[in-house]
């Protein structure tokens, strides 16, 4: 079968031999996206649907077709990265679709796959800071971060003019915490980071 | 030795796709007992019951078992074809080979060898079955109709006008339910006072009808055609007899300024209040609640006032006792309320209102004579904001089920509304229109075309209240799921339907189902849409589903046709006799009843009654329970209960039930 | 007494230092002194879980292994972001026995003995829990007062829980002697006599079926706190609003627009100051001010606290103890003793930015 077709019944019907978006998306977070009937509340309430490519229930809408090139998209989008993790629409969705799931798994896809949306460097630098800073001292050094994250995006005057102030007020820590059981924190990073 | 035939039905391939009838109809022609063994593609049909007499009257049957589909589709038509060809109905049992075999199991030997078993335990059952005579009852030709909003208006006058007796007992002080609140109706625009008083009136004036107002059903036992009705008639406070209606008391009440439940609490009323000007019967009444008289001991201006000395307020409720033949529920719906929904402020904003609210704002007769003024500031809203499906098709906050009324008078608000304000603005937000029947869709599109109303597809997530407006945050999905956030003056929500408050209640001492909604069940979704699981109780208007006028109109119509029916037949009911017997011996014994009457306090229909056995001299001998054949429905309960074993059900007797269990 | 730790996370011994200092005076005033539990790890924060679901379900349970293997009951987890990563982790584990079958494996560590996990909110209330109620000054307000049921505005109908709860500073409450002494009135000794917004944002509220906040839309909780403490909290619309977490650093456009809401609402509402339990929150709005200046178009000079900053104030513990000085937008509140001189006016706040 060729072309786009809705597959509302994906996720009920695992039988189904390709590996559609919605069943991929039912495997790794257990929501059926058929349940979503587009009315858009999510989108509504989104703190950053104003500031997104792909709004949230456009986004649903998208991997709701059995098509590679629309899951791509997805993958590709800015919204992935611009997705706040607040909840909001999960708190207000009428069918209790959780997307701050789904976007949580879309952006590790994204990674995964390399399709990073290229304005989200700012975004996914400032992740990557912070997941390096933890597989480092297992705590947020936040010296280092803002460090590493300058590096990383060559940003290095942005912000600079609160540095000073943060050291002023004792906010900033020069030398990093650390957490003693070292073995177990890079156990945890070795084990769940591919 | 028995001469048993059996039938086996093929059900098209609902029976025969899974189970080898044939080989059913072989083995069982073996059972010991049968002397007849057939299959066939469709028993119910003429043909098949041909087959059925036929073999009855050549083979001279002294029972019939027929594995088919379930008795609650076909025994009536197997039992007539016994009857008619000379085998007492009653030894006649239908085995389920559809519902409790075919269906639900996978093609197999098993399946087949389940079907002989079912088969066989009922040859052992028929073998032991009594040839039973129906049981007559007299039957009281009179119709309760409960709720009088329009389904219950149309309900009464239907039966009344088909020459039966009709008691209508309505819950507040007058009848004509929400629709004397609507201002204008869908599809044609005519005002809703207009069509709905005339019959309001009828109602009031028909020699057939006994309209109790402010009252409520207290309790009702008995049984199709023989219902005894308790009705609890609330205290007015007034002498009806003497009220000439002329409203002098409303006007003098020095309390003013209770929430008026007509308008919605979007007006104020008096302690003594008629609901609105055209209300029927037009006698006040006191609201005890809030009543100076009542709460302080001390006010009594109305009755000062009355120009023929009415008020009475030391009257007390009456309870009036009726017999009825058969019932019909008509207590309709009701809307959820603002404060139900978080995301749009609890209730908190007094210019979010309901759509119920939008009508009394609407209504010529409304607290603002009809001008679409904000209930914060009474200022005239210059754009508004509609919202359908609040709290419908909403399965984690709300209700799962779309309330079908909601997409039309939506659209008929926003024309209403565009209608009295030309400049203003009017948004709805919806997620389809359901705008299915005659002239519907027509009416949305006018809305659109004609008058402009802005309709955007999405779902509100917020509203919230900025310098004196609401804004209204929403999303437009067929603009590329784009947010929208509009400000309003007025937000009206379409708040879902729900069952009437007080209708599971009702519902228990009925004794009629109701779903998880509250709303009550009608006995088949397709074909017993007004009746219910009880005989002799029928369904009208929205307090079986959110329904629209025409449908509860129709389905009240429809109710009043079966009681017309019902009470057209004959003077006696017929009922299956299958109730509960408490045995009698001869004497000395009279009964191995010990008179411990365990069974006349479980009994839930009140059918255990009390036989004094005598001796020549009229000694008292004993006292034992009998079972008054007319209140019992066979359900069985003092049959378990009895400690003496001295209760059998007819047809279904111990005896029987052991036979079977014996038999697997 | 329950054993409770206390897990402050990475920001309340960094940027949030002020929270901590606050936290624990609070604590220390009260006589309820916290226990840090042993060689915690960061909890992962919003990065983890957009690398990894494992490695955000992995960090937190490590944390609750510590506090288990020292012996907690419960564990005081102040910054909501934490909390919200913690109560999650946790919701997952019990749901999927396998999931904390492996996670226990990996970081060797017991993950079935139950931890209770309290928020700040839930903390303070078991310290500022007000005394038992003395009938006679229940039946003592006038009944009059209330106007009657149907004269009520809509607006009214908020449900304010917290209502009954009221500090009773102004009855004249005499009696004493009666009934249990209340700690509310022991405590508070400076009421925080100033009008207050109560922001509750994300982490403290969602998702709603695994924190279960007393209002997914309107929580009081915060309210009723700030109540007890002597304040008047506004009725406004941004409580659960979300500020813009975790793009304090790499996205502060964002931050401007959506924490310039919160404030703007705040604002107008009258609220002198914003009370949070979040360190991103308290980051976006307070050291994030210029941009949201910039944004706005316009000055907003209105504090934020953090919730045992207010409550130290109110408990009379120096400012400088509850690391006021650190803000950004400088706090001024001088609160007086109760019952003090009747001159009580508060000093008027100064809204100069540090040059
Ligand atoms: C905002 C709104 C606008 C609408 N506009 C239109 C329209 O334009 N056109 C249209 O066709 N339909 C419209 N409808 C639908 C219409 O209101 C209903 O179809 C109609 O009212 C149903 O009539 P009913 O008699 O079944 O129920 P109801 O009107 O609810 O009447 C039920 C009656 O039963 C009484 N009752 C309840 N419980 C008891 C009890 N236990 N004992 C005794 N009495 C009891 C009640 O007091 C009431 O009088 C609208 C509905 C709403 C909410
Ligand atoms: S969780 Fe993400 S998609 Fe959902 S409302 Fe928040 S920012 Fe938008
Ligand atoms: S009728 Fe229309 S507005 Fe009402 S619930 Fe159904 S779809 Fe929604």
């Amino acid at each position: 079968m060729k072309g786009v077709s809705p597959i509302s019944f994906m996720a009920e019907h695992p039988t189904h031999s390709v590996e559609t978006p919605a069943q991929k998306i039912f495997d790794h977070t257990g929501e059926s996206l058929s349940r979503c009937y587009q009315c858009g509340k999510c989108t509504a309430g989104c703190p950053m649907s104003e500031e997104m490519d792909i709004t949230p229930s456009r986004m649903m809408r998208m991997l709701q077709y059995d098509d590679p090139a629309m899951e791509e998209e997805a993958l590709r989008s800015y919204s992935v990265w611009l997705c706040l993790t607040c909840g909001t629409c999960l708190a207000r969705c009428p069918q209790e679709i959780d997307i701050p799931g789904v976007m949580d798994f879309l952006r590790t896809e994204s990674l995964r796959k390399g399709m990073m949306n290229p304005s989200a460097k700012n975004i996914v630098s400032f992740q990557k800071s912070f997941i390096d800073s933890l597989r480092l001292t297992g705590m947020l050094y936040e010296v280092g971060l803002v460090a590493g994250y300058k590096a990383r995006t060559w940003k290095l005057f942005q912000d600079m003019s609160l540095v000073p102030w943060l050291f002023l007020k004792g906010k900033l820590n020069l030398l990093p915490h650390r957490v003693k059981d070292r073995k177990t924190v890079k156990k945890i990073f070795r084990e769940t980071v591919k | 030795m028995s001469r048993i035939g059996i039938f086996i039905c093929h059900c098209g391939e609902n029976i025969s796709g899974t189970v080898d009838c044939g080989r059913v109809a072989g083995e069982c022609g073996n059972i010991p007992g049968v002397t007849h063994s057939v299959d066939y593609k469709y028993m119910c049909s003429d043909p098949g019951q041909t087959i059925i007499k036929e073999a009855i009257r050549e083979n001279r049957l002294d029972g019939v078992v027929i594995g088919s589909c379930s008795p609650r589709m076909h025994e009536k038509t197997f039992r007539k074809a016994c009857a008619d060809a000379g085998l007492n109905p009653f030894l006649c049992e239908m085995a389920n080979l559809r519902e409790h075999c075919s269906w639900v199991h996978e093609k197999s030997d098993a399946t087949t060898d389940k079907a002989i078993s079912l088969i066989r335990i009922l040859v052992e059952k028929v073998k032991r079955n009594q040839p039973l005579q129906p049981i007559r009852v007299p039957m009281t030709k009179r119709a309760l109709v409960i709720g009088g909003g329009i389904a219950g208006i149309q309900a009464s006058l239907d039966i009344a006008n088909a020459g039966h007796p009709v008691i209508l007992v309505e819950r507040e002080p007058s009848i004509g339910g929400h629709m004397a609140q609507l201002s204008e109706t869908f599809p044609t625009l005519d005002c809703s006072q207009c069509i709905l008083t005339p019959r309001m009136v009828e109602v009031a004036q028909h020699p057939n009808i006994t309209l109790y107002t402010y009252s409520e059903l207290e309790s009702l036992e008995g049984f199709v055609g023989n219902f005894k009705a308790r009705i609890r008639k609330k205290a007015r406070g007034i002498d009806e007899s003497l009220c000439t209606g002329c409203g002098l008391c409303t006007t003098k009440c020095p309390t003013k300024k209770i929430p008026s439940e007509f308008n919605t609490g979007l007006g104020q009323r008096p302690g003594i209040f008629v609901p609105f000007p055209q209300a029927v019967p037009n006698i006040p009444v006191i609201d005890q609640e809030n009543c100076r008289y009542h709460l302080k001991g001390k006010c009594g201006l109305c009755a000062k006032i009355c120009p023929t000395g009415a008020i009475r307020f030391d009257q007390e409720d009456e309870i009036i006792e009726a017999e009825i033949g058969a019932v019909v529920v008509a207590t309709g719906f009701d809307v959820l309320k603002t404060d139900f929904f978080p995301e749009y402020g609890y209730g908190r904003y007094p210019d979010v209102i309901t759509g119920l609210q939008f009508e009394r704002l609407a209504s010529a007769s409304g607290p603002t004579m009809g001008e679409i003024r904000r209930p914060s500031d009474g200022k005239i809203a210059e754009s508004v904001v509609f919202v359908a499906c609040a709290g419908s098709r909403d399965a984690a906050k709300g209700k799962p089920y779309c309330s079908k009324i909601c997409c039309m008078y939506t659209a008929k608000h926003a024309m209403l509304y565009k209608h009295k304000v030309h400049h203003g603005q009017a948004h709805v937000f919806y997620m389809d229109i359901r705008a299915g029947g005659k002239m519907y869709d027509e009416f949305v599109r006018r809305a659109i075309e004609e008058d402009h109303v802005n309709y955007l597809r999405g779902r509100v997530s917020k509203i919230y209240e900025e310098d004196g407006q609401l804004v209204v945050k929403g999303a437009d999905t067929l603009l590329d799921h784009r947010p929208v956030e509009i400000k309003a003056d007025l937000v009206v929500l379409a708040t879902a339907g729900v069952a009437n408050n007080g209708a599971e209640e009702l519902a228990q001492k009925l004794h009629v189902s109701y779903d998880a909604y509250n709303f009550f069940a009608e006995a088949h979704p397709k074909l017993m849409p007004v009746e219910t699981n009880t005989a002799g109780i029928f369904l009208a208007g929205a307090c079986q589903s959110p329904k629209d006028i025409p449908e509860s109109v129709s389905q009240a119509s429809g109710a009043a046709g079966k009681v017309s029916a019902l009470f057209g037949q004959r003077k006696e009911l017929e009922r299956d006799p299958m109730v509960a017997v408490v045995n009698r011996t001869a004497p000395p014994l009279f009964s191995t009843c010990m008179g411990c009457f365990l069974c006349e306090s479980a009994c839930p229909y009140h059918a255990i009654e009390k036989e004094e056995i005598r001796g020549r001299n009229g000694d008292l001998i004993k006292t034992v329970a009998k079972v008054n054949e007319g209140l019992c429905q066979g359900c069985g309960t003092c049959v378990a209960l009895c400690k003496s074993k001295s209760i059998d059900l007819m047809g279904y007797s111990n005896q029987q039930m052991y036979a079977e269990i014996k038999a697997l | 007494m329950s054993r409770t730790g206390y897990y402050p996370g990475c920001s309340l011994k960094g940027t949030a230092r002020e929270y901590e200092e606050s936290l624990l005076a609070v604590a220390e005033k009260a006589g309820r002194p916290l226990a840090e539990i042993a060689d915690w790890n960061c909890c992962g924060a919003t990065a983890a879980h957009g690398t990894s679901h494992e490695l955000a379900i992995a960090l937190p349970a490590r944390v609750l292994a510590q506090a288990i293997t020292g012996g907690m009951e419960e564990l005081l987890v102040p910054c909501s972001g934490c909390y919200n990563r913690l109560m999650v982790t946790r919701h997952e584990l019990s749901r999927d026995p396998a999931l904390r079958d492996k996670i226990s494996k990996m970081i060797g560590a017991d993950l079935k003995t139950p931890v209770r996990i309290l928020n700040v909110l839930e903390w303070l209330e078991t310290i500022l829990a007000p005394g038992t109620e003395d009938p006679d000054h229940v039946a003592d307000q006038d009944p009059g007062q209330d106007p009657p049921r149907g004269d009520i505005p809509v607006r009214d109908d908020v449900p304010t829980q917290g209502d009954a709860l009221k500090p009773d500073h102004d009855s004249g409450h005499s009696d004493a002697g009666d009934h249990d002494p209340d700690p509310v009135r022991e405590l508070i000794t400076h009421p925080f006599n100033h009008k207050v917004a109560c922001y509750y944002g994300c982490f403290l509220t969602r998702p709603v079926d695994v924190l279960k906040p007393d209002s997914a839309e309107y929580p009081m909780a915060m309210d009723q706190l700030m109540e007890r403490a002597g304040a008047t909290p506004v009725d406004w619309e941004f409580k659960v609003e979300c500020c813009g977490a975790a793009f304090a650093v790499s996205r502060t456009t964002t931050i401007a627009r959506l924490s310039g809401l919160i404030l703007e609402n705040a604002v107008r509402r009258g609220a002198e100051a914003i009370i949070v339990a979040c360190p991103l929150c308290h980051a976006n709005m307070d050291l994030r001010r210029d941009a949201i200046q910039k944004e706005r178009n316009r000055e907003i000079d209105l504090p934020v606290l953090y919730l045992p900053q207010a409550i130290g104030l109110a408990m009379g513990i120096e400012p400088r103890q509850l690391g006021l000085h650190r803000h950004r937008v400088p706090v001024t509140f001088s609160l007086n003793p109760r019952n003090g001189a009747p001159d009580q006016k508060p000093e008027p706040r100064t809204a100069k930015q540090p040059a």
